[in-house]
């Protein structure tokens, strides 16, 4: 549900309403996304005044590449309430993502109970 | 059915009462009203013997709209004695199909709440909610009919004055209770039409046929793992406006996450006119799954 615009589009008119934050997914048939307009004032009988369907556009794919392989990895210190660092050891895909350059990332996430870096 | 009556006198006499002991009188005995073989009350049913109907009850479908696409809750209505286990409901709703990938959610009965997330408690009073078709059956778990069925992910509201909810209830294996067999006292998805002519039944429960309104979607991006957005170029085609008075409810395809993403939400903006910058940021939310 996404609340109105304060500038009014009257009949006839277009708006565009952008939604971020939607988990893309791929699919091998289209769905229907549907759009509903619905006024304040009745919200009490829980209709809408007007309702669009869209059948959803060109499918997309498995976007990732293979994941690494981590092969060791090493805390030098485990005493409570100190810090450490982490040496991780790690191999690249065989076949996609093969060299390493400026514009790769490698996340790390910790576990739970480590409360800041 | 044929009763006699006697009765005794509970301070001098055992727990139980007899007829032999009623009809020992004194003041040593415990007779109060003594048994007389001839003295009897005839008990005679009067008129038909009454029956009690399957039914739903509390039932919604937002947006209550014919055509539109959202979600149908309710909620079982005067069953038979249920065996858990061993009992099963099942629900005809005629004209209305619910599609392949319509999927059934089993809430714990709240006045407060219609299963919106974050104050959805599911319930284990359901083993198994099966959709085919027009039907949707109900495999109990326990004695317990205290939940609320919803329906998500469905095909379009085909509200009809036609339409009629029937079912039944079996244990054992065995049909016990169905619904009504006057078509007049089942429950109907009526139209205004209906409801205009019988205003005092329908609690002001009906559904209206919206305008045919025009869209366009977009996505920003397509591929799986990619957080991204979608956008929307709505043509406004009724008499009235798109402003700050209205909401705008958004339906998705099931293979999306059930919360959109983003922890169910998202953030949502109004472009300009001309699609060139983002206008106005505004609140929006997911009402349930899809």
């Amino acid at each position: 549900m996404v609340a109105g615009p304060k500038t009014a589009v009257a009949t006839a008119g277009i708006a565009y309403l952008r939604v971020f934050g939607v988990a893309m997914n791929a699919f091998s048939t289209a769905g229907t996304f549907g759009v509903g307009i619905k006024n304040q004032t009745s919200m009490g009988n829980l209709q809408v005044n007007e309702w669009a369907e869209a059948t959803d556009g060109t499918s997309g794919a498995w976007g990732g590449v293979l994941p690494i392989d981590v092969t060791n990895m090493v805390v030098q210190n485990s005493a409570m309430r100190s810090s450490t660092s982490i040496t991780i050891d790690f191999t690249l895909p065989a076949t996609t993502g093969t060299v390493t350059e400026g514009a790769d990332f490698v996340a790390l996430q910790l576990p739970w109970g480590v409360p800041t870096w | 059915m044929t009763a006699t009556c006697f009765a005794c006198d509970a301070n001098t006499g055992s727990s139980d009462c007899t007829k032999e002991e009623s009809a020992t009188a004194g003041n040593t005995g415990q007779g109060v009203v003594s048994y007389a073989v001839a003295a009897t009350v005839t008990y005679s049913q009067d008129g038909t013997a009454g029956t009690t109907d399957l039914s739903i009850k509390d039932v919604a479908y937002v947006p209550n709209s014919k055509n539109a696409r959202g979600r149908l809750s309710f909620k079982a209505k005067d069953t038979a004695t249920i065996y858990g286990g061993q009992t099963t409901v099942a629900y005809v709703f005629g004209g209305q199909t619910f599609g392949t990938d319509a999927r059934c959610q089993i809430w714990n009965e709240d006045t407060d709440m219609r299963g919106f997330p974050g104050m959805t408690m599911m319930s284990d009073r359901v083993t198994n909610c099966v959709i085919a078709g027009q039907t949707i059956t109900l495999s109990f778990a326990s004695n317990k009919a205290d939940f609320y069925v919803g329906v998500v992910a469905m095909d379009a509201w085909l509200a009809s004055d036609t339409n009629k909810v029937t079912g039944t209830q079996s244990n054992f294996g065995g049909s016990v209770r169905t619904t009504t067999s006057t078509a007049d006292d089942q429950y109907q998805m009526v139209t205004a039409t209906a409801y205009g002519a019988n205003k005092s039944k329908m609690k002001g429960v009906y559904s209206n046929t919206p305008t045919v309104g025009e869209i366009e979607v977009t996505r920003s991006l397509t591929n799986v793992m990619d957080l991204g957005m979608i956008q929307y170029k709505i043509t406004v085609k009724g008499t009235y406006s798109l402003d700050g008075d209205s909401y705008v409810m958004l339906t998705f395809p099931t293979y999306y996450n059930p919360g959109v993403g983003n922890m169910g939400m998202p953030r949502c903006v109004w472009r300009d006119a001309e699609n060139a910058a983002d206008a106005e940021t505004v609140f929006c939310c997911s009402c349930w799954d899809w």
